[in-house]
């Protein structure tokens, strides 16, 4: 008997389409790769143009020198509400008078004070990525600008980038020479939120 | 020997190449800090949105949320009882009692037998006036609150009349107080309920 | 009898042809599709709960010198002290415009303020002048001037990546800060935001 031998088909893989593979790879890898770069050598920066609307902050931060620095957040707005009550019987300016040197005395921080503070608030901002805050810092003109850029970056090293900041110039004493300051109820999208208002003219 | 199996065998290896590309890939991407990441000037545009600006006439910092206060029945009472539904209607079902009541600043709710009209339907006034004898409201309202319990009714079974209503002095006007559960009844469906002013 | 071999030709799925779609797909859906790698450090709303879209915004890394040969992408004012090696000399601003070229780095831009007299000396009592006689002296008026060219040049409409840049020892005022991004204000929206650079004070070991 004669058997045939049966012949066994060896796979060859076709060069023709190994190199069509190969570019597409190298296409796919260069498509791919601008998300990727080298880490920027040197870094900037933003930060926002002041402008003349009424400013909004959830923290305010009057730097007053190199060493102070006056700090106002939500906690403030039920000492002022506990002096309007208090107080109601004295005149608009007793009043605000009142107000600004109870808010002089209590809220001058020292740099490690408000090292602290801010370091509380970014705590906050860690714990809750949902959270959106804004910082305003009020810097002197005569203070250097690095003492600002200080707290800022600061600030800014939060995993979650959800502080934010503006910068404008002021001195502490446009806040006590405020014409008027107030607790106001505002309705901010479902929120009812009682605010404090500082009006300069 | 058929050519099938080792083509699978191929075709699930290129498979897992791939896969194994994009996996490492992904992690890779992930790992990395935002710091090191960059976006191309062509996506930059669409990336950074306008800053807020500081405003500089006036300032406004945010306070503490206000958080509302709800007048509804105090559940955590001790005593509070529910009044059943189904055993009404199985009871009396052509029931129609109305009954005026008096919350308190405390809130409690209060009110006498000749606040109370059931005629011909004792029984139903009994179960009821039992029931509702146990209720309690958190203490942000105070005034006047009627009930019209109407079992046979096509439409709503329960009014509740809010109009002699108000809030307690002690509250601050600026603080929202918001209508919850006004009564405790169990086996009535919220489309039965109607709670307004005067009927 | 005669038995006739039948060769069974199966018709397999051809496999690089099969790997070839397979990329093919893959890069398709990539380059169609966003990559959204970095897109949950974009902020969608304000602490207000308001719409108002923010910035996206890299941390500050002043403490490492900027290389020289970095590219000028905007107009760049650089706010150093007339002797870098006397920190107690007078404050001077150039104006570092990257003009029409392609490319044009910081060293090449400051060589040009210089022969072009874009720059000017603060004088030393700036700080206690009042704001009229501040925004009159000449180096507050040249950066007036080279905002007001620059945007009408180039920050023709409103857009969230116009900005101006600012390099500035460590020890500069605010003043001089706050006067550039009052100029920049007076546009709006136009010029939303100042990007802010600090000077470490090696530059001028790399002639900068």
């Amino acid at each position: 008997m004669a058997f045939k031998k049966l012949k066994r088909h060896k796979e060859n893989v076709e060069l023709v389409s190994l190199i069509d593979m190969i570019f597409i790879l190298l296409v796919f890898f260069l498509v791919t790769s601008y998300v990727i770069r080298t880490p920027l050598e040197e870094r900037s920066l933003y930060i926002p143009t002041p402008e003349n609307t009424l400013g909004r902050t959830q923290i305010l931060i009057q730097i007053i020198d190199g060493e102070k620095a006056f700090w106002l957040d939500e906690t403030a707005s039920a000492v002022v509400s506990s002096i309007e009550e208090e107080f109601g019987y004295l005149s608009p300016e007793g009043l605000r008078t009142r107000i600004l040197n109870t808010l002089a005395e209590n809220n001058v921080y020292s740099f490690e004070r408000l090292q602290q503070a801010m370091q509380g608030l970014k705590s906050r901002a860690q714990r809750d990525p949902a959270a959106r805050f804004f910082v305003l810092i009020r810097c002197p003109d005569e203070v250097p600008y690095a003492s600002v850029l200080h707290l800022i970056t600061f600030l800014m090293d939060t995993p979650y980038r959800n502080i934010r900041y503006g910068c404008v110039a002021g001195r502490l004493n446009d806040i006590l020479q405020c014409k008027k300051i107030y607790t106001v109820t505002e309705d901010i999208g479902s929120r009812r939120l009682k605010n404090i208002r500082i009006d300069f003219q | 020997m058929t050519k099938r199996p080792s083509q699978i065998l191929w075709a699930a290896a290129a498979l897992a190449v791939v896969l194994a590309f994009l996996i490492i890939r992904a992690v890779r991407l992930w790992r990395i800090p935002y710091e090191s990441l960059t976006i191309a000037p062509e996506d930059q545009y669409e990336r950074i949105e306008i800053p807020p600006r500081p405003g500089v006439r006036g300032l406004v910092i945010t306070g503490p949320r206000i958080m509302p206060l709800y007048f509804a029945v105090d559940l955590a009472r001790a005593g509070i009882q529910p009044l059943d539904w189904a055993d009404l209607k199985n009871r009396c079902p052509g029931a129609d009692v109305r009954i005026k009541c008096r919350v308190d600043e405390k809130g409690n709710l209060r009110f006498n037998k000749e606040d109370v009209r059931m005629e011909g339907f004792t029984e139903a006034g009994t179960i009821i006036q039992n029931a509702m004898r146990t209720w309690a409201y958190r203490p942000v309202k105070r005034g006047t609150l009627s009930f019209w319990f109407n079992v046979p009714s096509m439409g709503k079974k329960l009014k509740i009349d809010m109009q002699g209503m108000e809030r307690v002095p002690s509250i601050p006007e600026h603080v929202p107080i918001i209508d919850g559960q006004l009564h405790y009844i169990l086996g009535l469906p919220a489309q039965d309920i109607e709670v307004g002013s005067g009927f | 009898m005669a038995f006739y071999y039948h060769e069974n030709i199966k018709r397999g799925v051809s496999l690089p042809s099969l790997i070839d779609i397979i990329f093919l797909l893959l890069i398709f859906s990539l380059v169609t599709l966003n990559v959204s790698d970095v897109s949950d450090a974009v902020v969608q709303t304000n602490p207000e709960g308001s719409s108002a879209p923010e910035l996206t915004l890299p941390t500050i890394h002043g403490a490492e010198t900027e290389k020289f040969d970095r590219r000028i992408r905007t107009l760049l004012f650089q706010i150093e002290h007339r002797n870098p090696r006397d920190p107690a000399s007078a404050k001077v601003v150039y104006v570092l415009d990257p003009g029409d070229l392609e490319y044009m780095d910081i060293r090449q831009a400051k060589q040009a303020a210089v022969q072009d007299s874009l720059f000017a000396v603060f004088p030393p009592q700036y700080l206690q002048m009042p704001e009229s006689d501040f925004s009159r002296i000449p180096a507050c008026r040249l950066i007036q001037k080279s905002i007001q060219a620059y945007k009408g040049r180039v920050f023709t409409e409103p857009r969230p990546s116009n900005s101006i840049e600012i390099r500035a020892v460590e020890d500069t005022e605010f003043r001089i800060i706050r006067f550039i991004m009052d100029r920049c204000s007076v546009y709006g929206d136009t010029i939303p935001s100042i990007i802010v650079h600090t000077l470490t004070g090696k530059e001028a070991e790399h002639g900068i």
